[in-house]
């Protein structure tokens, strides 16, 4: 029980992880489910919170990997330098950036950039903890992410889904 | 991305609290004296909040926590030992009405749960299945149910008692708390090759006669469409001793997909 309750605060953002690694949200649940019951069932868990944290996403990022290997799939697309957003920076309605256009633009951007966006902004991992969970240089955390999030607005700008002006209430005369 | 200072990463570091003080103070007074700036930190600021708040709710799968498997290490050793016995008793085994095999069958299911519940589960090496079912006999078919997220993880042998014959139990787990059991022993006389569907309070069974084996597949708490198709599935698998088609291993995957995950 006791770590079923030291689980629970993580479950919604390694849920977020998932969703971030597959495109599919049957796959992300199953991926989720694995990875979860990985953590109850493991002998040795991390004392310290950070450490803790990092260990469950960990988990799920290998079970991750050894489903694209049960598969035959090629995981460079996880670790593979997305091509470069026109470099323009975002000057539009900021209206348009909610919970769901966030949602839906996430499904629309590079694996490399997802994940990065979910380990920052869903997971709150640190830049340098970021950098230790991907095997990447600070630096190179620090330019993917400023080009996921521009990717990330550039999808909500040309997303289907707008929040609708709200009507006006005419004044009688 | 814009050409003056903090360019578009530095306002990235900013917003995510990762400067240190002197350049976080720099950036603050550039953010302050400069509206283009503050509304690329506002959008910014919003598009975190926006991330941290698409997050959907989720539960805990409802599965108890589980140890290590204590009891896997010898079990390839015990299959091969056993099962042996079971190939040479096929042919000889007195016959047994349907009621004392679903009995067995039950029996063996639940303790596989229980057990399951406090023990670590593993895939069975493909060693392990192909040993057993050569010492089985041509006969015994264990369909391969993966399209359907379902491995196995244990197969154990149940020694001969009394009347009853021994019999191979077979432990299927999925990824979402499901358990399906099929059990293979010698057929009784009253046993016929028609899929019989059993219930006994929660737990489903369905049993069949491919050749001289009888088989059950037993599982609770599982979507009874997804779990009926499956009963379908192996009892054609068993019947023809073929590999699941394209069109079974689609059907699977598409039930799964569309079906709830498995109550506790």
């Amino acid at each position: 029980m006791k770590l079923r309750r030291r689980i629970e605060p993580y479950l919604s953002r390694l849920f977020g992880y998932a969703r971030s690694l597959t495109s599919q949200r049957a796959d992300a649940d199953d991926l989720f489910q694995e990875s979860v019951l990985k953590a109850l069932r493991a002998k040795r868990v991390p004392n310290d919170k950070a450490a803790y944290r990092a260990w469950l996403f960990r988990i799920l990022r290998n079970t991750f990997i050894d489903q694209i290997r049960r598969t035959g799939g090629d995981r460079r697309k996880l670790d593979g330098e997305p091509p470069l957003e026109p470099a323009e920076v975002w000057h539009h309605d900021d209206t348009l950036i909610n919970a769901l256009t966030v949602r839906n633009g996430m499904a629309r951007l590079a694996p490399p950039h997802r994940e990065i966006i979910a380990l920052v902004d869903i997971a709150g991992f640190s830049y340098s903890e970021t950098a230790e969970f991907l095997e990447l240089p600070v630096g190179t955390v620090m330019s993917r992410l400023s080009r996921a999030r521009q990717a990330l607005l550039h999808t909500v700008e040309t997303s289907n889904v707008h929040v609708l002006p709200v009507a006006r209430t005419r004044k009688v005369k | 991305m814009t050409k003056k200072y903090p360019g578009w990463e530095k306002l990235n570091a900013y917003v995510d609290g990762e400067l240190d003080a002197h350049d976080s103070a720099r950036v603050a007074r550039s953010v302050a004296t400069d509206p283009a700036l503050a509304e690329q930190v506002a959008i910014l600021t919003r598009l975190k909040a926006a991330t941290a708040e698409s997050l959907e709710p989720v539960d805990l799968p409802a599965v108890k926590p589980k140890r290590r498997l204590r009891w896997y290490g010898a079990a390839a050793a015990v299959v091969l030992m056993v099962a042996a016995g079971v190939g040479t008793y096929v042919a000889t085994s007195p016959r047994q009405g349907d009621a004392g095999l679903l009995q067995r069958a039950a029996a063996a299911h639940r303790t596989w749960i229980e057990r399951d519940e406090a023990d670590d589960v593993r895939e069975v090496g493909a060693g392990v299945l192909l040993s057993s079912l050569h010492r089985l006999g041509p006969e015994a078919h264990v369909p391969d149910l993966s399209a359907s997220r379902l491995t196995i993880s244990m197969i154990t042998t149940v020694p001969a008692s009394g009347a009853d014959g021994p019999a191979l139990h077979i432990g299927y787990t999925g990824t979402r708390g499901c358990h399906v059991s099929l059990w293979i022993s010698p057929a009784g006389g009253n046993l016929g090759p028609r899929l019989v569907e059993r219930r006994a309070g929660p737990v489903r069974s369905f049993v069949w006669r491919a050749g001289s084996l009888a088989y059950v597949l037993i599982n609770s708490g599982m979507d009874e469409g997804r779990f009926s198709l499956i009963a379908r599935t192996v009892h054609r698998a068993t019947l023809e001793r073929l590999p699941l088609d394209a069109e079974m291993r689609t059907a699977l995957r598409e039930s799964r997909a569309a079906s709830m995950p498995c109550s506790a």
